[in-house]
């Protein structure tokens, strides 16, 4: 009954499929008595064939291109939205690749469109699906929300992009900031001329696009009244606990947005304080690499508009715990436990700067159960932290779901088998608490008729092993996100943030934020 | 087409308007009419039959109409394709434009439309294009290669040759959709690559992101066949690799014992404070030698002759920070400086965001990089994974690989691979499989915690992962082994068949390792038959209640060997002075010869003659009976080569590979030098042991014997202890009871587990006839009549052996080998094989399979082809390039050390005028500057370039860019 996302194994069957081109009906004899000749050499064609843009919830089609031979797109289609479909109903991670006939496709969703592309030959898998990232981000720049409706409204200025960005299947360029100069983004003023001047507002513009962009991130027109740089810091925190709430891992990933209004060509220097706990990172185009090697200072000439400047990993934080005798690489596996144990109570120790505890307690019975978990801050963030969700995926033969909560919002969604808890801001007397009635499946009556099929073999299994069983297989995850604005976990800091080149002041804001990444009982 | 739509009026009216509208003369209305048929068409509506109407407008001024037909006529050309014949002049009036945005487009949309008629006139447009000004239109062209070359492939060759003057762009712009055809076009022309290989790896850095990609690749291609590999490791997964992954412990490919870096890496794997010391000192030493590396290219630049003389230098001295260092520098001073460059020049970026660029570089490293440098490429492949989830699966799969062929590297990342519960079960799979290829003894009680947790999860495919990884782990560490049983023990009772069967599986494969230790796991789980459902534990389970013989006869070898040498020697004397047959002449068939029991004595007798006649017989029987092959080659090789399992395994080969009598020609020959030395030993230790200990081991041997017989007859084992004779006794009883219960259900079970019941009841009677006699004859008579043909076969085979009710046959006598041989523990293969052979980062690689249009990897050369080939350009460009070289040092330095060289050698390279005249004007550097910031657009530090850059461009790229240059720098 359960659905496996990914078919690697129909990859292969399909594969050996022989060349049958999928071509319109319409193919004139002279073009097809040339594909046969073609179809001996085409085994070299490489890059995207196909790009579909689907809206996922209604599973129609809002944009199509071919770069090579038109591909059929219902059976592509069906593929992948039964992939979706798939990935949605267990709460997972979508996969990115299936197949269809000859046909590798990849497929990313982002809100309600999913983007696929196809290709039939040899191409770095990764190429294809960063394209679509990156396609998606370039949308959102020029749309700032992509939906089918926004989409279809804007299909000339759509089909412009995907010409600009994609030339013979191979991506061409793909920052926004660059496209914007050939394709001009659809805003009030184009709008506005179209309706004064009667004619069509610049829909492309017909200048030679090098005299404008000189890199190809950012053209060298860009006037603003107010000049303005703001820079987010935000941070993540992974972690796992385990069902007493101890810390099993975590990890911190940071992220530098930038939003910047600049006029002219600067060139932004940026330091870190703190800058000895990137242990990896990786950075937008702009940023000069050997710089930073040297001297750990990001220096860039800034894309126009928000992107991400670099993102980090932060180092293990041994640094910080300097008491403990945590070891890298887990040599003392107990002290790492002990540490985490009394990082607990104590804060000054904790390795993972955590800002809440989560205690879950799930039991279930044979028909009847019930979850209650207990969440609560730690005091030693002096920031509050905010808007809490907590997602409590529930096994799959529970039935039904009665949340009530002490605090903050609780509601069953059945399709997913999943309570949701938001909590916006805690109480400062009390702890807040969600319990859950949850009235399951029983599980012998599931299990019988299991066995019903086996015939001789089953007899019936004592209860009291029935009940080991059942303590051993529930499980109860439960995904929280959390936000603490003001503060960055790891410490590291804006120090400096220099503008030069162009003669301006520009106004700074530095914001600071982390979040919840990943964070999994 | 109208057929479609004839039905609906409405659908009619509104093509009607529209047609109408494209014709109409009004600007406006044109476009919003073909707004309107792009709408249509976006919603893969066909609109083909408007074309005519459409294609009159390409005439039109209007830049505006004309993206918009070209968007149209891209799409529909194809179905139209006589008619499509009709826009060539516009096009071809197009190309012609001041406007190279204007020229950009129409040779792209030309180039696109899929019309084979039009061939030669795109060709000509390439080619007039390809040497446009401007670098727009240039990589237009670039781009236009391939789209012809699927065309019409026949035109390769002309093709090739626009690729060729394309290769010289110094635009990285136009260079990336350059080297892009060229991947397409002709890939094997390694010819073309050999001039510019290294003014590409200088410009990898200022490539957008997919040029790097694809020059990535195209660079590991180059340098597979063009450098020697650059240390002894494995960098591809061979059959010794996927046997070890499938788990075999330590082949030798895989220790680290190697000369030279080989120390330096174990060194630093094994203390990880000398590792961060080592990453960071190598992380600013390559900046320092980075920055003395484009001083020393600079200079190489200007003088060719220089670079020649000191080949090696720049490394060495930097890194002696640390010893691991040292020897890394050592281990790469062997290679090629060509080979240096591109890795130095593409380590950069790693630090890409983008997923597809770090894994292309992951994978140029991988391949090409020594060992010593790998971490820091993992460390970015490990980042990228986290960074984006969506690039998580492939990145993952190829972390795979890399780690099957050297499960070292990964070791410090392991919790990177623990799994999240919103992973999908591909992506847990391959983490699973890469944390059972990390484990290893340090880390193993937190990744066995780690497991432990994934047990309890609710998703029964996973958790049958989770205990084949287990599996795995506890057989690279068998000091883990017993705590997984243990685990596993419990899951048996898990209630979803999967899991519970992969339990047992595992279990029995563990206790198999070491039978002895899991003793009372084994009784306990075959108490436990009756509630197994999945087939694959049933077998499973009847398979080690039959093991029982099997798990004392090794603990018996033991035992003698470590105790009763004497005994031993007692035992054999008899058989020796009988046919001085050593190689059968195990403890146990000389002891059960002393005892002389009834029908086994006689049984032994034939055992004592000369063991090649054995083999024939057998193998006649192996003829007559094909089923029973493995089991007879086992007997053959077990009776000739007991103490020796190598040359038990050759023999077992020999027979299986060659039928008849070849084969106990082969078999013979084996058995030859190993009676020697069993001889040998027997006589010494005749020698060496003294009567009066005889005498009394003897005593105290039938004494025992007296006892054992109640239980066994057939006693095999010289086992003092009095409680295993018990634990054994309680064994049999328990196992004979569990197979006679089995029987119950006999015919509802599946092959397999019939097959194994059958066994093992065999293996009962062995032990006592008596009583598993009647057992073992019902089991036989109900096989006989079976569905199946191998177990019907099979119970002959056994009936056969056993002479149930009949005449005994030649088989008979090694019925007791022939069940009771040892068998090799089973590997544990990874549940897929998550693997594969082909190149890292490629689609191949993700779907596992060849996808159309790959090529392998070609392999290192055993000697370098010279590296004079890449010398080419720059020793004619010597003389210019020396003049130039000096001034150009401090200037184009934005991302890439030394944009310049290129640049000027690039100018250069075409023909002596160039050199000429860049002579006469003697400032090519700053020309350098110009074109190289330029193009990367570096505002701030090259500001000084642009004061001169307008009167030096000119011989910068002095067949095309010149003015656009200019203009763009003095912006």
């Amino acid at each position: 009954d359960r659905v496996v996302p990914c078919s690697w194994a129909c990859v292969t069957a399909f594969a050996l499929k022989s060349y049958a081109p999928q071509d319109t009906p319409h193919a004139s004899p002279v073009t097809s008595t040339k594909r046969q000749f073609q179809s001996r050499f085409d085994s070299r064609t490489m890059g995207i064939g196909s790009l579909f843009i689907v809206n996922n919830e209604t599973e129609s089609l809002c944009a199509l291109k071919h770069w090579g031979a038109t591909v059929g797109h219902v059976s592509v289609l069906e593929k992948v939205f039964a992939s979706h479909r798939a990935s949605v109903k267990h709460n997972l991670y979508a996969d990115v690749l299936t197949t269809e006939g000859k046909q590798y496709c990849f497929h990313i969703t982002r809100g309600e469109i999913t983007y696929i592309a196809t290709c039939e030959t040899e191409t770095e898998p990764l190429m294809v699906i960063e394209f679509l990232t990156q396609l998606h981000v370039v949308l959102k720049a020029y749309f700032t929300d992509v939906t089918e409706s926004v989409l279809q409204e804007h299909h000339v200025t759509l089909y412009q992009l995907l010409d600009e960005m994609l030339d013979s299947g191979i991506p061409v360029n793909t920052h926004p900031g660059g496209l914007k100069v050939l394709v001009p983004p659809p805003n009030l003023l184009n709008r506005a001329q179209s309706v004064v001047f009667g004619h069509q507002g610049v829909l492309v513009s017909d200048q030679d696009p090098l005299k404008l962009l000189p890199l190809p991130w950012r053209s060298n027109n860009i006037k603003y009244a107010s000049n303005e740089i703001y820079l987010d810091i935000i941070e993540s925190i992974d972690a796992t606990l385990d069902s007493e709430g101890r810390v099993l891992h975590s990890a911190i990933h940071g992220a530098i947005e930038v939003n910047s209004r600049l006029s002219g060509m600067p060139d932004v220097s940026l330091s870190l304080s703190n800058s000895h706990l990137i242990e990896e990172y990786s950075f937008h185009p702009s940023v000069r690499l050997s710089r930073f090697a040297t001297d750990r200072v990001v220096s860039f000439v800034p894309a126009d508009g928000t992107f991400t400047l670099m993102s980090y990993k932060v180092k293990a934080p041994q640094v910080k715990a300097e008491t403990n005798s945590w070891q890298p690489k887990y040599i003392k596996q107990n002290a790492w436990q002990q540490g985490a144990v009394g990082g607990f109570n104590s804060p000054t120790t904790t390795q993972v700067p955590l800002p809440l505890y989560i205690r879950p307690q799930a039991t279930f019975g044979s028909t009847q159960g019930r979850v209650s978990i207990v969440c609560g801050t730690k005091p030693a963030f002096e920031k509050p932290v905010e808007s809490v969700t907590l997602e409590v995926r529930l096994p799959d033969r529970v039935t039904f779901a009665d949340p009530s909560a002490t605090h903050g919002l609780a509601s069953y969604d059945d399709v997913g088998h999943s309570v949701r808890w938001m909590i916006d801001k805690f109480p400062v007397d009390k702890t807040p608490c969600l319990t859950v009635q949850v009235t399951l499946e029983s599980y012998e009556a599931s299990d019988l008729a299991k066995q019903g099929g086996k015939g001789s073999s089953g007899k019936a299994v004592p209860g009291e092993k029935n009940g080991r069983r059942v303590r051993l297989q529930e499980l109860v995850d439960i995904h929280c996100n959390f936000s603490v604005s003001g503060v960055g976990v790891s410490g590291i800091k804006v120090e400096t943030l220099q503008v030069r080149n162009e003669k301006y002041k520009p106004s700074q804001g530095v914001r600071y934020h982390t979040r919840g990444g990943r964070v999994v009982v | 087409m109208a057929g479609n739509y004839a039905d609906d009026a409405q659908i009619e009216e509104e093509r009607r308007e529209l047609d109408k509208a494209l014709r109409s003369t009004n600007a406006r209305e044109k476009l919003d009419g073909l707004k309107r048929l792009i709408g249509m068409m976006s919603s893969g509506k066909d609109v083909s039959s408007f074309f005519a109407a459409v294609v009159m407008n390409l005439a039109q001024d209007s830049f505006e109409l004309k993206v918009l037909v070209y968007i149209y006529l891209v799409r529909t050309a194809e179905q139209k394709a006589d008619e499509a014949l009709l826009s060539i002049n516009s096009f071809q009036k197009d190309l012609a434009h001041p406007n190279p945005r204007v020229r950009a487009l129409a040779l792209r949309v030309m180039s696109s439309i899929r019309v084979p008629m039009i061939v030669p006139v795109v060709i000509l447009a390439v080619r007039k294009c390809a040497v446009d000004v401007s670098p727009y239109v240039r990589k237009a062209a670039a781009a236009a290669i391939p789209k012809v070359f699927r065309l019409d492939a026949t035109r390769q060759n002309e093709l090739v040759e626009i690729i060729e003057t394309m290769l010289r762009d110094s635009t990285p712009f136009v260079l990336s959709s350059a080297v892009a055809a060229f991947q397409e076009v002709c890939p094997t022309r390694v010819d073309l690559i050999h001039r510019h290989f290294r003014k590409i790896c200088r410009m990898l850095v200022d490539m957008d992101e997919w040029g790097q990609i694809l020059m990535a690749n195209l660079l590991t291609r180059y340098a597979r066949a063009q450098f020697k590999q650059p240390d002894a490791y494995d960098r591809e997964l061979t059959a010794s690799s996927v046997a070890r992954g499938s788990g075999q412990v330590e082949s030798p490919t895989l220790a680290l014992a190697l000369p030279g870096d080989g120390g330096a890496f174990e060194k630093q794997s094994a203390n990880p404070v000398g590792t961060a010391g080592f990453y960071s000192d190598s992380e600013s030493s390559d900046g320092s030698s980075d920055a003395s590396d484009s001083d020393d290219d600079d200079d190489s630049d200007g003088d060719t002759k220089k670079k020649k003389t000191k080949p090696s230098k720049p490394k060495a001295p930097k890194q002696n920070a640390s010893l691991a260092a040292a020897a890394n520098a050592g281990g790469e001073s062997y290679l090629d400086d060509d080979h240096r460059l591109l890795l130095r020049s593409s380590r950069p970026l790693l630090q890409s965001q983008n997923a597809g660029v770090v894994m292309a570089v992951g994978a140029l490293h991988f391949y090409l990089a020594p060992v010593a440098d790998l971490p820091k490429t993992l460390r970015a492949l490990v980042f990228a994974m986290r960074c984006k989830p969506e690039s998580q699966h492939i990145v993952l799969k190829n972390i795979c690989t890399m780690v099957a062929v050297q499960p070292t590297l990964f070791e410090t990342h392991f919790n990177a691979f623990f799994v999240h519960p919103a992973d999908p079960l591909d992506v847990r799979g391959l983490k699973l499989e890469i944390l059972t290829h990390v484990c290893t003894a340090e880390n193993a009680p937190v990744l066995l915690r780690e497991l432990q947790a994934y047990l309890r999860s609710s998703n029964d495919q996973f958790v049958a992962l989770t205990i084949r990884a287990i599996g795995r782990c506890a057989a690279i560490m068998p000091q883990i082994a017993t705590v997984c049983v243990r685990s596993l023990l419990e899951l048996s009772l898990h209630p979803s068949e999967k899991v519970a069967g992969e339990a047992v599986v595992v279990i029995r494969a563990l206790v198999q390792r070491d039978p002895k230790e899991h003793l009372h796991v084994v009784m306990r789980l075959i108490r436990r038959m009756e509630q197994l459902r999945s087939p694959a534990a049933r077998a499973a389970v009847a398979w080690l209640a039959g093991g029982e013989l099997y798990v004392f006869g090794a603990d018996a070898e033991k035992d003698a060997e470590a105790e009763a040498v004497l005994e031993r020697v007692k035992a054999v004397a008899p058989v020796l002075g009988a046919a001085g047959d050593g190689a059968s002449a195990t403890n146990v068939d000389g002891r059960v010869d002393t005892e002389t029991d009834g029908p086994e004595s006689a049984a032994e007798t034939p055992a004592a003659a000369p063991s090649p006649e054995h083999t024939g017989k057998v193998l006649s029987t192996v003829r007559a009976v094909e089923q029973g092959a493995l089991h007879a080659i086992a007997v053959s090789a077990n009776g000739e080569a007991k103490e020796e399992p190598t040359t038990d395994a050759e023999a077992a080969d020999s027979l299986m590979g060659e039928p008849g009598a070849a084969a106990s020609e082969t078999a013979t020959p084996t058995e030859v030098p190993e009676l020697d030395p069993v001889q040998n030993q027997v006589t010494a230790m005749v020698i060496s042991s003294k009567d009066s200990s005889k005498k009394k081991d003897k005593k105290k041997y039938r004494k025992e014997k007296a006892q054992a017989a109640k239980v066994e007859r057939k006693a095999r084992v010289v086992s003092a202890a009095k409680s295993a004779r018990e634990t054994r006794t309680d064994f049999w009883e328990l196992a004979f009871a569990v197979i006679k219960r089995s029987l119950n259900g006999f015919p509802n079970e599946t092959d397999t587990t019939k097959l194994q019941i059958l066994n093992t009841a065999c293996k009962l009677y062995v032990k006592s006839p008596e009583r598993a006699g009647p057992v073992l004859s019902h089991l036989l008579a109900m096989c006989a009549c079976d569905g199946s043909v191998d177990i019907r076969d099979r119970a002959r085979v056994y009936k056969a052996m056993f002479a149930v009710g009949g005449n005994a046959t030649p088989l008979a006598t090694f019925g007791k080998q022939i069940l009771l041989c040892a068998k090799p523990a089973p590997a544990l293969p990874s549940p897929a094989a998550q693997t594969c052979l082909h190149a890292l980062g490629s689609l191949s690689h993700a779907v596992e399979h060849k996808a159309p249009g790959f090529v392998d990897l070609p392999a290192h050369p055993q000697v370098a082809p010279p590296s004079s080939v890449r010398d080419l350009h720059y020793a004619s460009a010597n003389d210019a390039a020396g003049k130039s070289g000096k001034a150009g040092k401090g200037g184009g330095d934005f991302y890439s050390d030394s944009d310049d060289s290129d640049s000027d050698s690039d100018g250069s390279l075409d023909s002596s005028e160039y050199t000429d005249s860049e002579n006469e004007s003697g400032s090519g550097s700053s020309d350098d500057s110009g074109s190289g910031s330029g193009s990367d657009g570096d505002s701030g530090d090259s500001a000084g370039s642009g004061s001169d850059d307008s009167g030096s461009s000119s011989d910068d790229d002095a067949d095309d860019v010149s003015d656009d240059d200019a203009s763009s720098d003095s912006e």
